[in-house]
């Protein structure tokens, strides 16, 4: 049923649409530890963008400025290969995101992200980041740290994949040296 | 893969796509040409909103709401030129008593004893054939001309000062809704950008504004501290109109090479009249002098860098045409407009050559 635009709450749509985004952005480690109003003050800056199924969000090896949250829909992240193909690195959905690298540095994409159905993404970017710095400089750098914390972890994780990577080689060398001196006494 | 002909736009589509786009052009500049007294207001407004950000943005950052830390700041500003108003008050009003008490006609007098004593001393190096001219008829002649020329023209120029007031009152309500609602104008203009253009253009808005900021911002801080500068050197050489002559060099230099030689020919002027000699000038034409070498030398180079810095041709042009269209406003804010849109053009260039890499 139509709403009645003098007596029904047609703002109520507006503030789902609103509340929807919070509850977004406190799903990212990066807003984990914001107040609800402070959630309310980035919700008001992040840009709401949406995608067609089969549009490219973000192309690699472009200049990147900020990151994207999935509020709905599936995007798929690749990487070109040497031979021209492309890798599959994951498939994202509602609540990940992608991007957060471009918040602190100049450059250029990682990764392409495709849409493969119709998305409602926030982006948080890097301009709005440094105005918010200069207006509100205590939620600034709460949110500055939140993303050093995130690469961090990142980075953390990457160290144990690439430590386990390592071991599991020294492994297969020590195995396949066994193997060489039992069949060469 | 070759293109087949009927892939291609025809011809006559094309012409029509030219011919449209070059009409909402000319009409776009008709319409700006039609209301130019009322983008003076906004460029006023503008310039003004650039130079008062960093103060609201810092009040905002501690705490107070924005449309109250606008408030204070112009409430600030208000009372502040109100009370040097009220109290410079008295002076001006002495100095133009002691302006009016100045017998004039002795000046004069003066100024022609020292023209005619010049006169003689230059005709003594010429040949006897070039000596059938004078430099007091010369000069009276030119003056007589002028005088004629202001008393006609006063009542017309009032009148145009007059006119020019609602304008220049616009300016300040311009920026105090730049200032608060500038942000979210410019956010929503660039929610309007398709996909694919929305980060560039994001990157690329912010990135002016920076820059655009900092050039404003520079110019200011630079033309404050070239008026604070000519008025003590004014004050110490003991010009009478030091205050006025000051500020006026200092807003005249916001025009490079052109802005030098106003103030010069202001102050010079201020100290003929104040003591009725040539070699008057002498005192605030080397005030000058060292003004401009500590703005050219130190000042200008660490406040406002080369970054910006236009050729003297793309100066003077501006000049002209900010004269022409605008009057004496003009005069003053064709030089800054200029160098916007040199950043604006930089900056555009700059993103496009980092997105054309990209994609090699």
């Amino acid at each position: 049923m139509a709403l009645d635009p003098l007596w029904g709450n047609i703002f109520r749509h507006r503030s789902a649409g609103r509340e929807a985004a919070i509850e977004v952005l406190k799903g990212v480690p990066l807003f984990e530890e914001l107040t609800h109003r402070e959630l309310v003050r980035v919700e008001r800056i992040v840009h709401k963008r949406h995608y067609r199924a089969g549009e490219t969000i973000v192309r690699e090896n472009e200049p990147g400025s900020g990151m994207y949250i999935l509020c709905s829909g599936t995007v798929e992240i690749h990487q070109a290969t040497r031979d021209g193909n492309h890798r599959h690195l994951a498939t994202l959905g509602e609540g990940d995101f992608f991007g957060e690298m471009s918040l602190l540095d100049e450059e250029t994409r990682a990764a392409s992200a495709v849409a493969t159905e119709d998305c409602d993404l926030l982006g948080f970017f890097k301009p709005d980041l440094f105005d918010l710095v200069e207006r509100d400089p205590r939620l600034g750098l709460r949110i500055v740290m939140g993303v050093a914390r995130m690469l961090s972890l990142r980075l953390r994780y990457t160290n144990r994949q690439l430590r386990e990577i390592q071991d599991s080689a020294i492994r297969a060398r020590q195995t396949a040296g066994d193997e060489e001196g039992a069949a060469n006494p | 893969m070759r293109i087949k002909d009927d892939d291609k736009p025809a011809l006559s589509s094309e012409i029509v796509k030219a011919f449209v786009m070059v009409s909402i052009a000319a009409v776009a500049c008709y319409t700006l040409y039609s209301v130019r007294r009322l983008l003076i207001s906004f460029v006023l407004g503008f310039l003004t909103a650039y130079v008062l950000n960093p103060v609201v943005d810092w009040l905002e950052a501690r705490g107070t709401r924005r449309i109250l830390a606008i408030a204070c700041v112009f409430a600030v500003l208000a009372v502040g030129g109100l009370g040097a108003a009220v109290l410079s008050w008295p002076m001006i009003t002495g100095q133009i008593r002691s302006l009016e008490s100045v017998s004039i006609g002795q000046q004069i007098t003066m100024v022609k004893v020292q023209l005619s004593e010049l006169d003689t001393a230059l005709k003594s190096y010429l040949p006897e054939a070039w000596r059938n001219w004078s430099l007091v008829e010369i000069a009276t002649r030119k003056a007589a001309a002028v005088q004629e020329d202001m008393i006609r023209g006063a009542p017309g120029m009032l009148l145009g000062l007059l006119s020019w007031a609602p304008i220049i009152g616009l300016a300040p309500i311009v920026a105090f809704f730049i200032l608060k609602s500038g942000r979210s104008v410019k956010r929503s203009l660039v929610e309007l950008a398709p996909n694919r253009y929305f980060e560039p253009l994001l990157n690329l808005l912010h990135k002016i504004d920076c820059q655009v900021g900092s050039y404003i911002r520079g110019q200011f801080t630079e033309a404050c501290i070239v008026a604070a500068m000519t008025i003590i050197g004014l004050r110490i050489i003991g010009l009478n109109y030091y205050i006025v002559v000051g500020a006026l060099v200092g807003a005249a230099n916001i025009i490079p090479y052109f802005g030098y030689v106003i103030g010069i020919g202001v102050s010079s002027a201020a100290a003929v009249l104040q003591h009725g000699a040539l070699d008057a000038a002498i005192g605030p034409i080397a005030v000058l002098v060292v003004v401009q070498l500590i703005d050219n030398n130190i000042i200008g180079p660490v406040i406002i860098g080369k970054s910006v810095s236009l050729s003297p041709l793309t100066i003077m042009m501006s000049v002209l045409v900010g004269g022409q269209l605008f009057g004496v406003i003009g005069l003053l804010v064709a030089v800054p407009v200029t160098g916007i849109m040199k950043v604006v053009i930089t900056m555009v260039h700059q993103e496009m050559q980092r997105y054309s890499v990209s994609h090699r």
